[in-house]
C-alpha cells in the first residue's frame, strides 16, 4: 500500500513536470526559427519567407498554445518526443545517442564522491579538531567553492595541453579504428579521467561535511565507546561502527543530488567537448529548441524521479526502523 | 515487502546502467567500407600531387548530410557542400562555373541557359544529367531543402533543352537569383524521385551526390564525420584521401597539439606568436562581419530627427572601439553600410568621424543647448536626451564602451542586457529604441540593403529579421526595389551608389566597425586554403578541400 501510495505521488509530480516541461520552455522570450535566421552569426541559415511558414507549420510552431499542448501529450502518450529543429533529428534519438556519455559522468563521478567524501568524512570526524582534521576541512571548504567547470579549465590547460597526460577533447579516440576492445575501454577511460575528477572535486565537499558531521554524531553514541573498550583497530572503528550507521543522510544525498549533478555536468562537458547531454541541453535552450528541451528535460526528470525513488528504497533497506 | 524493494531497487539501477552500456555499443552510420585507419596516417607524409593523406578539422554535430536532415544552425552547410554539387561556385574573385561549364543570362534576365559539364556521375555511379537538374528544383517545390537560397516561388519554370542543358525561367528579373540559382544542391533524380519524404529519409544511398567527397562515416552519438574522396569526381583532384571533422574542446590547443590541421576566430592575442612560428600560417579574409547600432524610430520620437541621428553617429568613435574591443583589429565603419570590402563599397559618402563640436551644433538645431551637472546636454525644460540601449549577453563590453562615447557627447544612454535570443525577438518585434546586433555575411549581394531597409508593405516593416523600425522614404524604396531588377553590373552599382550616399546622409544604422576573423594553419600539413570572394571564411568555402589552384591553372 505504501509503494502504491508512493507510486501515485511519483506519478502526480511527474504529470506536473510534464506540463511545466511543454510551457516553460515557451515562455521564455525567444522563437527557435528567428534564433536560426537571424543573421547575426556566421553561417546563418538563409530562410526565404515563405520557407520559414513551411517550416513554422512542420513543427506547428503556428498553432495555438492549447493545440501545441495537447499535440505534445498525444506525442508523448505514444513515446514520440518530437523532432529537434536544430539537429533536424528525432528527439529521442538524439538523447539516446548521447544519454549515456553523461550517465557515465555522472555515476563515475557519484561513485567517486561518495567513496572518497564519506572516507575523508569518517577520518576527519575521528580526528575532530586535530590537525588531520582541520587540513581536510579546510581543503574541502575551498574544493567545495570552486565550480566544476574552472577546476575542468584549469585541468584541461595543465594535465592535457601543457603536460599531455590526458586528451584535449571528446569521449574517446576518434577514428582510431585499430584499437581492440580492451584499449577501446582503456580509451574511454583515459578520456573520462578530467571531466569526471572536475565534477567530483566540486562536489565532494558536500558528501564530506554532511559525512563528517554524521560521523561526529555517532562517535558520542554508545556502542563506539564499547568498541573503543574492546580494543578493536581504528580503521575497524571508523569503517565498521561509525561510517556503517553513519551512511543513511549520505545515501539520501548521493540520490537527491542525481538532478543537480546531471545540471553541473552541463558546463564541463562544455569544457572538454564531451558528447552528453550537457552540451545538448546548452544549445538547445540558447536556440529555443523546443521539442529537444522537453525531451532532455524529459529524461533527467525521469532519472531524478527514479533516483528519489532508489533513495527511498535504499533508505528503508538501510534503516530498518522505516521498513 | 524488503523483497519487493530490492527488485525495485535491482532493476532500476539496471535500467541506469544498461543506458550506459547500450550508449557504448556501436552507433555509428557507415556508408562506405574505408580500410584506412588514421591513427596510424600522417597528413605531411604521403603527398601524392598534392594530395594529403588525412585532413583533420573541428567541427560540431550538424545532423544527417543530406540537404533535408541536415542541422539548422550555422555549419550545418558545411556538412554537405563536399558531397554535393551547385550549379556554380565561388573563388576567391568572382562566381565561377562548376556543374554548368557555362551559362548565359537571357531575356534581360528572365531566363538562365546553364550547359552542364560532360562525364560526371554520381557517387554510385549513375550519370548525372539536365534531368537531375531538373527534378531538384521541381521536388524542392514540394519538400524545400532545410536551407534554400531561393524560393519556389521565384522559379517559374525549368526545362531540359538537351540533355547537357537546362532552362530556368524565373518569375522576375532579379540580379541576385543567378547567384542565389547557382547555389542550390543539385540531387540524384533516381534516388530521390522515389522517396516520399526527404524529410524523414535516411537510407545510405541519400548521401549520394557528385562532389569530391564521399560520406564514408557520421556518428550521432559523437557528432563526427568522416568523408573519403570521390576517386571518379569531375573536376579538381580532392585535397585529402581523407578528411574528418570531429568537436575539440579548444581550436588552438588542439591545432597546436597536432590533433587538427585549420582553426579559426584565432585571438588577436595569439596572432604575433603563430606569425613569428615558420610552422604555422596565420590568413586572414576580407572584414565581412560587425555590429551595428539599429534604432526604432517608433520606439523613441527623439530618433525620427536626422539631427539625432547625425549627432550620434559623431559621437561613437569607431577608432576607440577598434582598439579597444578588437585588440587594434579591424576597419573603421562606414556610414554607407556596406563594407569596403564589398564589390559595390561607395567610397565616397559622407562619413562620421568622431567630432564633439558638431554634436553639439547638433543638438542645438534641436534645442539641446545647455548642460546640467553631470555634463548631460538638456533642453529648456531641463530634459536630457536619454536612450535606451537594448543588447545581448555577447554586447555588454561593446555597449559600455558606447554609452562612454554617447556620455562624452552629452547624450545619456541606458543599457538593457538580456539573453540574444531574448534580444532578437525583441528587436524584430519592435520593443526597443537602439540596440546592438552582430552582423556576418556583409559581403553577400547588396540587396540585403533593401530587405534591412525597404519598408514591404504587407509586413510593415523591413523583411530582414534584424532592421531598424519606422523610416519612410519613397524615393530611397524605389531605388531600393528597382536596383535588384538591374542585370547589369555598372548600372546597379551607380544605383547603390546612390543608395549609400542617402543612407550615410539619413545614418538608419550605424555600422559600430568591421571585424576580421583570422585562420591559422599548419602549411606542411595542407595548404590549399581559401576563402569565397564574398566571404571571410577560409573552413566553409568548398574550394579549400580540393587542389583548385592546380586545376584553374590547366583550365
Amino acid at each position: 500500500m505504501i509503494i502504491v501510495n508512493r507510486f501515485l505521488e511519483y506519478l502526480l509530480t511527474f504529470i506536473i513536470i510534464i506540463s511545466l516541461n511543454f510551457f516553460l520552455p515557451r515562455a521564455l522570450p525567444g522563437d527557435p526559427l528567428i534564433q536560426l535566421t537571424a543573421d547575426t552569426y556566421d553561417g546563418v541559415l538563409k530562410m526565404t519567407e515563405e520557407q520559414r511558414i513551411y517550416f513554422r507549420d512542420y513543427y506547428n510552431l503556428n498553432l495555438p498554445m492549447h493545440e501545441q499542448y495537447f499535440h505534445y501529450l498525444r506525442n508523448l502518450l505514444r513515446l514520440d518526443l518530437g523532432k529537434s529543429i536544430i539537429y533536424n533529428m528525432p528527439v529521442a534519438e538524439i538523447i539516446l545517442k548521447k544519454l549515456h556519455w553523461t550517465s557515465f559522468l555522472v555515476l563515475s563521478s557519484i561513485f567517486i564522491t561518495t567513496i572518497f567524501g564519506s572516507i575523508l568524512g569518517a577520518i576527519s570526524a575521528y580526528f575532530r579538531n586535530r590537525p588531520l582534521d582541520r587540513v581536510i576541512y579546510t581543503k574541502m571548504i575551498v574544493l567545495s567553492e570552486i565550480p566544476a567547470f574552472i577546476l575542468g579549465l584549469i585541468f584541461l590547460f595543465v594535465f592535457a595541453a601543457r603536460l599531455k597526460l590526458f586528451p584535449l577533447y571528446g569521449a574517446y579516440s576518434y577514428y582510431h579504428d585499430h584499437l581492440n576492445t580492451f584499449q577501446h575501454f582503456k580509451d574511454i577511460i583515459h578520456h573520462a579521467v578530467l571531466p569526471v575528477i572536475s565534477l567530483s572535486m566540486a562536489r565532494i565537499g558536500s558528501i564530506y561535511f554532511l559525512a563528517r558531521n554524521s560521523v561526529v554524531s555517532v562517535m558520542g553514541k554508545k556502542y563506539i565507546t564499547t568498541a573503543t573498550a574492546k580494543g578493536l583497530t581504528k580503521q575497524r572503528i571508523i569503517v565498521k561502527h561509525a561510517l556503517r550507521n553513519a551512511m543513511l543522510p549520505v545515501v539520501t544525498r548521493v540520490f537527491l543530488s542525481i538532478g543537480a549533478l546531471i545540471g553541473g555536468t552541463i558546463l564541463v562537458e562544455n569544457v572538454f567537448a564531451y558528447p552528453g547531454l550537457g552540451m545538448l541541453m546548452q544549445e538547445a535552450v540558447s536556440t529555443r529548441d523546443y521539442p529537444l528541451i522537453q525531451g532532455i528535460f524529459l529524461i533527467v526528470t525521469l532519472l531524478t524521479l527514479s533516483a528519489n525513488l532508489i533513495a527511498d528504497l535504499v533508505y528503508k533497506k538501510l534503516d530498518p526502523r522505516f521498513s | 515487502m524488503s523483497k519487493t524493494g530490492n527488485t525495485i531497487v535491482l532493476i532500476l539501477i539496471t535500467l541506469l546502467l544498461s543506458a550506459l552500456v547500450i550508449g557504448c555499443s556501436d552507433n555509428t552510420v557507415v556508408n562506405h567500407e574505408l580500410q584506412n585507419d588514421i591513427s596510424t596516417s600522417d597528413s605531411s607524409s604521403d603527398l601524392t600531387n598534392g594530395q594529403v593523406e588525412i585532413l583533420r578539422m573541428s567541427g560540431g554535430d550538424s545532423g544527417y548530410p543530406t540537404p533535408w536532415l541536415r542541422g539548422r544552425k550555422g555549419g550545418g552547410n558545411r556538412t554537405i557542400n563536399l558531397i554535393y554539387d551547385s550549379l556554380l561556385e565561388k573563388d576567391d574573385k568572382s562566381i565561377i562555373p562548376w556543374l554548368a561549364k557555362e551559362y548565359e543570362i537571357l531575356d534581360g534576365g528572365k531566363q538562365y541557359l546553364f550547359t552542364l559539364r560532360d562525364n560526371v556521375i554520381w557517387h554510385d555511379g549513375t550519370p548525372f544529367s539536365a534531368e537531375d537538374v531538373k527534378f531538384t528544383f521541381d521536388y524542392t517545390k514540394d519538400f524545400p531543402m532545410v536551407e534554400s537560397p531561393i524560393s519556389s516561388t521565384d522559379i517559374e519554370n525549368v526545362e531540359v533543352i538537351e540533355p547537357n542543358q537546362v532552362l530556368i525561367t524565373v518569375t522576375e528579373i532579379g540580379a541576385p537569383l543567378l547567384e542565389r540559382i547557382g547555389k542550390v544542391r543539385i540531387v540524384p533524380k533516381h534516388i530521390w524521385e522515389n522517396v516520399d519524404d526527404p524529410n524523414e529519409y535516411e537510407a545510405e544511398n541519400a548521401t549520394v551526390g557528385t562532389g569530391p567527397y564521399m560520406l564514408a562515416d557520421y556518428n550521432k552519438s559523437a557528432g563526427t564525420y568522416k568523408y573519403e574522396a570521390f576517386s571518379e569526381f569531375w573536376g579538381p583532384t580532392p585535397g585529402a584521401k581523407i578528411l574528418i571533422r570531429f568537436p575539440v574542446s579548444d581550436g588552438v590547443l588542439a591545432l597546436e597539439a597536432g590533433e587538427i590541421d585549420i582553426v579559426r576566430h584565432v585571438p588577436n592575442d595569439l596572432l604575433e606568436k603563430f606569425e613569428a612560428d615558420p610552422d604555422y600560417k596565420v590568413v586572414v579574409g576580407p572584414a565581412l562581419s560587425g555590429s551595428r547600432l539599429l534604432f526604432n524610430l517608433n520606439g523613441n520620437s527623439l530618433l525620427n530627427e536626422k539631427s539625432l541621428r547625425q549627432a550620434i553617429a559623431y559621437a561613437i568613435d569607431t577608432y576607440e572601439l577598434i582598439e579597444k574591443l578588437g585588440r587594434g583589429i579591424g576597419e573603421p565603419s562606414n556610414s554607407g553600410i556596406l563594407p569596403p570590402a564589398h564589390n559595390m563599397y561607395n567610397p565616397n559618402v559622407r562619413q562620421y568621424d568622431c567630432d564633439l563640436i558638431k554634436c553639439q551644433e547638433l543638438f542645438s538645431v534641436l534645442g539641446y543647448t545647455e548642460q546640467d551637472q553631470s555634463g548631460f546636454v538638456i533642453n529648456e525644460k531641463g530634459e536630457r536626451i536619454s536612450l535606451n540601449l537594448l543588447i545581448g549577453e555577447d554586447s555588454i563590453r561593446s555597449a559600455e564602451l558606447v554609452k562612454e562615447q554617447l556620455q562624452r557627447a552629452g547624450i545619456e544612454l541606458n543599457i538593457y542586457s538580456m539573453d540574444g535570443s531574448a534580444q532578437e525577438t525583441q528587436v524584430r518585434e519592435g520593443e526597443f529604441e537602439l540596440a546592438i546586433v552582430g552582423h556576418a555575411g556583409l559581403g553577400d549581394d547588396p540587396d540585403y540593403l533593401r530587405e534591412r531597409f525597404c519598408v514591404d508593405e504587407e509586413m510593415g516593416r523591413a523583411s530582414a529579421q534584424m532592421a531598424t523600425i519606422g523610416y519612410y522614404n519613397e524615393y530611397l524604396f524605389t531605388l531600393l526595389s528597382e536596383q535588384r531588377m538591374i542585370m547589369d553590373f555598372e548600372e546597379r552599382k551607380n544605383m547603390l551608389y546612390e543608395i549609400q550616399e542617402i543612407l550615410a546622409e539619413e545614418v538608419l544604422e550605424i555600422p559600430l566597425y568591421f571585424g576580421y576573423d583570422y585562420t591559422v594553419y599548419r602549411p606542411a600539413n595542407y595548404d590549399e586554403w581559401i576563402h569565397e570572394y564574398d566571404a571571410r571564411n577560409f573552413t566553409d568555402a568548398k574550394l579549400s578541400y580540393v587542389l583548385y589552384s592546380q586545376w584553374n591553372e590547366k583550365q
